[in-house]
C-alpha cells in the first residue's frame, strides 16, 4: 500500500493488518480493558507528571470514566463501528489524536491515525506507552487494528487511505478541511469536521462581587486555565468575556477579576509570545474598533479590550487578551456571536437559561456550555457531534 | 547620547502630529506620552505593523518612494520615504561607512547580479543596500550571474586587477557563503593584502546551516584572504542607519541609530548581558513613524561606551531570531 516516495514515518501499527480488521460493537471489552490499562500506565509513570495534558487524557480513559460513558448508550442494540476511520489531527493541542483514537475507537472502529508533525514530548511519551502495552495481551489486538503515522503535507499516502476508508475525522482550519475533502473517498462514507472555532465566558457581576476571595481566587484560576492553556489559541479557550449585570456592579466585579487575573497569569502564560501579542494589540489600536486598556501597564500579564456597542465579536485576540462587554441579559450574547463560537463558559449564572435562549432564537452555534475550569474536558460528543453514534451504524432487527 | 534622545524625543513627537495610526498606539498603549526620559522609556511599535498599515507622517503627494522588504515570511513591509528621508539616509550611510572605512573610494566587488539594478520607483531591501553602500565605491563589478551562481573568470579578472590595491568586497552573507564557499568547486582562492569583506543581511540561514560566525570568517579568509571581515546589521524599516561590527565582534550604535533589549516575555528592558527583543531607535525617519521600532531579531547588550575596540555607543550582538511559537491557531494544522 505504501510507496516509498511518500516519505511517511510509521509509529506504532501497520497497514496491512488494519486494512483487514473488522469492525466491533461499540465500547468493546477489548478496547474498554485496553484504554483503562493505558491509563493505568500513563498515571504510574513517573516521566508522565510534567505534562497536564497527558494527565488528563489518563484520567478521562479510566476504567470509571470509560464505565459512565458506556452508560450513556446501554440502550444502544446491534451497533458497530463503521470500519476504517482516518484521522487528520491538529498541531495545536498535542494530544488531541489521543482522544479522536478512542473515541472512534470505542465507536468499534479500526483506526489510521496521523499525527501533528511537531514531536511534543508529551506525544513521544504516549506512543512509548503505546508500545509498551502492545507487547501485552490486550495490547497486541489493539496493535492489529491501529496506526499512528506522520506523514507530510499532501502525502499521496493520505488520498490512498481516504479511497480505502469507512470515515474520516478531519481536524483543522478550513482550508485543511476543505484539502482534505477534496481527497476522493468511496460513496457510501462519513465525514466528521472540527474546523476553527472561538469560545466565550459569562459570568454574573453580583455572583462573583458575593464570592469571598479564596472563592474568588479559585473562578479567576478556573478561568485562566481554560483560557491560557495552548496560548488562548484553542478551540475551547474564552477570548470573549460577558458580564451579565448593572454598571457599577461591572465596574466593580470587572476591577476585582483584572486584579486577581493579572497576579495569577505569570504562571499560566510561558511561551516567549509576548511580541505576537504586543503586534496584535498595536494593530488593533489603530483600528480604532474597540477600546483597549492595558491593565497597569503595557508589561503586565493581561490585556483587555472593551467591545465596542454594536459590534459583532470580529476580532479575536490570543496570548492573555480579551474582549470583554457588559450585557443585561443573555440574549444578548447571542446577538454578538455567530456559528464560529463552540463553547460557553460560565459562573454564577444557570446554564439552562443559555440552553433555553438557544433553543428560543434557533442559534445556530455554541455546542458546549459547561462551568469555569471545564473548557477542555474532552468527551465523545463534541463540536455538537456524538461521535460514538456518528462513527458507528445500528442494524435494525425486526 | 543626551543629544540623541533628544533628538529622537522630537522626533517622536513629530509623528504623533502627524501620524493617526503612530498616535492611536501612543494614545492606546503609551499613556499619550510620546516622549521618554530615557530611551527604554520612548514608546515602539512591532516591525510586523509595517506589514499591516500603510505608515507615512507625509502627504501622499509627498511620497518620493516606497521601499519593500524582502518579505521571507509571507507580506512585504512597506516604508514610505519622501525625498528628504531619502537624502537623510543616503548622508547617514555615507558618514558610517566613512568612519568604518575611510575617506577614499574604493572599487568595490559586489555579490549581486547586474539585474538588481533593474528600474522601478518600489525598491526592495537588497537593492536598497547595494545601492546604498554601493554609491560610496570608485567602480562596480558585479560578479554573480542571473541564477545567482557566481561568474567566476569576472571575479578572477577583478581580483586579479585590485590584488595591490584598497578593495571592499559586499555581500550577503547566505550569498558569499554559497557562492565563494558551498559552490566553489574549483577550489580557488585569492589573496587580497589591502581587500575587506563588508557583509550582512542576517545569519538565518548560516544558523540552520549550523555556521558559525567564527567558521564564516575562517572559512572566508582561506577562499579570500582579506585585512578585515565585518558584518553589518540594519533593517530596511530604518534604512540608512547601519551598526557595523567592530574588532571585538560587537555592533555598535551610532549618532543616528540606537538600541534597547526588551525581555522577551514581558517586554519590559533587558539588563546587559541578558538576551532579549532588540528596539531599533533611529533618528532618521521622518517621513514614517519607524524612528522605534520593536523587532523579532534576539540580541544582546553588553555595555555603553566602554568596548575594548575603542569606541563608543551602546555595544551588541544579534544572536538570531525569535522562534516562531509552536503553538499555534486550530487554523494551522500539520497536515
Amino acid at each position: 500500500m505504501l510507496e516509498s516516495n511518500d516519505l511517511t514515518e510509521i509509529l506504532f501499527g501497520n497497514f496491512e493488518t488494519v486494512h483487514i480488521s473488522k469492525p466491533v460493537e461499540i465500547f468493546d471489552k477489548s478496547v474498554l480493558e485496553y484504554l483503562s490499562e493505558l491509563s493505568s500506565l500513563i498515571r504510574n509513570s513517573t516521566d508522565t507528571r510534567l505534562f497536564p495534558d497527558l494527565l488528563s487524557f489518563a484520567f478521562w480513559c479510566r476504567e470509571k470514566n470509560l464505565n459512565l460513558i458506556r452508560q450513556k448508550y446501554e440502550n444502544e442494540q446491534n451497533r458497530l463501528g463503521l470500519g476504517t476511520v482516518l484521522h487528520i489531527t491538529p498541531r495545536n493541542v498535542p494530544l488531541n489524536f489521543a482522544f479522536s483514537w478512542a473515541f472512534s475507537a470505542l465507536a468499534g472502529n479500526s483506526n489510521l491515525v496521523k499525527l501533528p508533525s511537531v514531536q511534543f514530548p508529551q506525544v513521544e511519551l504516549l506512543l512509548q506507552l503505546i508500545l509498551k502495552l502492545s507487547q501485552s495481551e490486550v495490547g497486541n489486538k489493539i496493535l492489529e487494528t491501529t496506526v499512528f503515522f506522520r506523514t507530510g503535507h499532501s502525502s499521496k499516502i493520505l488520498n490512498k487511505l481516504s479511497a480505502s476508508s469507512e470515515a474520516r475525522m478531519i481536524w483543522g482550519s478550513d482550508e485543511t478541511i476543505k484539502e482534505i475533502k477534496r481527497l476522493s473517498t468511496p460513496i457510501k462514507h462519513v465525514d466528521l469536521t472540527f474546523s476553527s472555532r472561538f469560545s466565550a465566558a459569562v459570568l454574573s457581576c453580583v455572583q462573583f462581587i458575593k464570592a469571598d476571595l479564596k472563592m474568588k481566587e479559585l473562578i479567576v484560576r478556573r478561568f485562566l486555565q481554560d483560557s491560557l492553556t495552548f496560548g488562548q489559541r484553542g478551540c475551547s479557550s474564552p477570548r470573549v468575556i460577558y458580564w451579565i449585570g448593572e454598571l457599577g456592579e461591572y465596574g466593580k466585579s470587572r476591577h476585582d477579576f483584572w486584579r486577581i487575573a493579572n497576579n495569577l497569569a505569570p504562571g499560566f502564560l510561558q511561551l516567549p509570545d509576548s511580541f505576537e501579542r504586543f503586534s496584535n494589540i498595536a494593530l488593533a489600536s489603530t483600528q480604532n474598533k474597540h477600546s483597549i486598556e492595558l491593565l497597569g501597564s503595557l508589561y503586565n500579564n493581561l490585556i483587555t479590550v472593551e467591545k465596542a456597542d454594536g459590534h459583532k465579536i470580529d476580532q479575536l485576540f490570543t496570548l492573555g487578551t480579551f474582549l470583554e462587554t457588559r450585557i443585561d441579559c443573555l440574549e444578548e450574547i447571542f446577538e454578538t456571536l455567530d456559528n464560529k463560537a463552540q463553547t460557553i463558559t460560565y459562573f454564577g449564572i444557570n446554564p439552562d437559561s443559555l440552553i433555553q435562549w438557544i433553543k428560543k432564537i434557533g442559534f445556530i452555534g455554541v455546542d458546549r456550555v459547561v462551568p469555569f475550569g471545564a473548557a477542555f474536558d474532552m468527551t465523545p460528543t463534541w463540536d455538537g457531534c456524538d461521535t460514538i453514534r456518528a462513527l458507528s451504524r445500528v442494524i435494525e432487527v425486526r | 547620547m543626551k543629544t540623541f534622545l533628544k533628538d529622537v524625543n522630537e522626533l517622536s513627537k513629530f509623528h504623533y502630529g502627524k501620524c493617526k495610526d503612530f498616535r492611536d498606539i501612543v494614545d492606546q498603549l503609551f499613556d499619550g506620552t510620546p516622549t521618554g526620559r530615557s530611551l527604554e522609556e520612548l514608546p515602539f511599535i512591532p516591525v510586523s505593523l509595517f506589514k499591516e498599515v500603510e505608515l507615512k507622517s507625509i502627504e501622499s503627494k509627498e511620497i518620493y518612494r516606497e521601499l519593500r522588504s524582502s518579505g521571507t515570511q509571507g507580506r512585504q513591509s512597506r516604508v514610505i520615504l519622501s525625498k528628504e528621508n531619502s537624502v537623510n539616509q543616503t548622508r547617514a550611510l555615507k558618514s558610517l561607512f566613512q568612519k568604518q572605512f575611510g575617506h577614499g573610494r574604493y572599487p568595490m566587488v559586489i555579490f549581486e547580479s547586474k539585474n538588481i539594478l533593474s528600474r522601478g520607483t518600489n525598491i526592495s531591501a537588497r537593492k536598497a543596500a547595494v545601492l546604498g553602500f554601493s554609491s560610496f565605491a570608485s567602480e562596480r563589478t558585479f560578479v554573480l550571474n542571473d541564477d545567482l551562481s557566481i561568474d567566476w573568470s569576472t571575479l578572477k579578472k577583478c581580483l586579479d586587477t585590485y590584488r595591490n590595491q584598497k578593495v571592499i568586497l559586499f555581500g550577503f552573507t547566505f550569498i558569499l557563503w554559497s557562492s565563494l564557499i558551498a559552490d566553489n568547486n574549483h577550489e580557488l582562492t585569492f589573496d587580497l593584502p589591502f581587500g575587506e569583506i563588508l557583509h550582512g543581511g542576517g545569519w538565518k540561514k548560516l544558523e540552520s546551516l549550523k555556521i558559525t560566525k567564527k567558521q564564516f570568517k575562517e572559512k572566508m579568509q582561506r577562499v579570500v584572504k582579506v585585512r578585515a571581515i565585518t558584518d553589518y546589521y540594519g533593517m530596511a524599516e530604518q534604512a540608512g542607519g547601519v551598526f557595523f561590527e567592530c574588532k571585538e565582534g560587537f555592533f555598535h550604535t551610532s549618532g543616528f541609530s540606537n538600541i534597547v533589549v526588551r525581555d522577551p516575555y514581558s517586554l519590559s528592558p533587558a539588563p546587559c548581558g541578558k538576551p532579549g527583543l532588540l528596539q531599533l531607535l533611529s533618528v532618521l525617519p521622518i517621513s514614517y513613524p519607524g524612528h522605534s521600532i520593536l523587532t523579532q531579531d534576539i540580541g544582546t547588550l553588553y555595555g555603553e561606551d566602554d568596548c575594548s575596540c575603542g569606541l563608543k555607543g551602546r555595544y551588541f550582538t544579534v544572536d538570531g531570531r525569535l522562534p516562531k511559537a509552536q503553538v499555534r491557531g486550530c487554523s494551522d494544522v500539520g497536515i
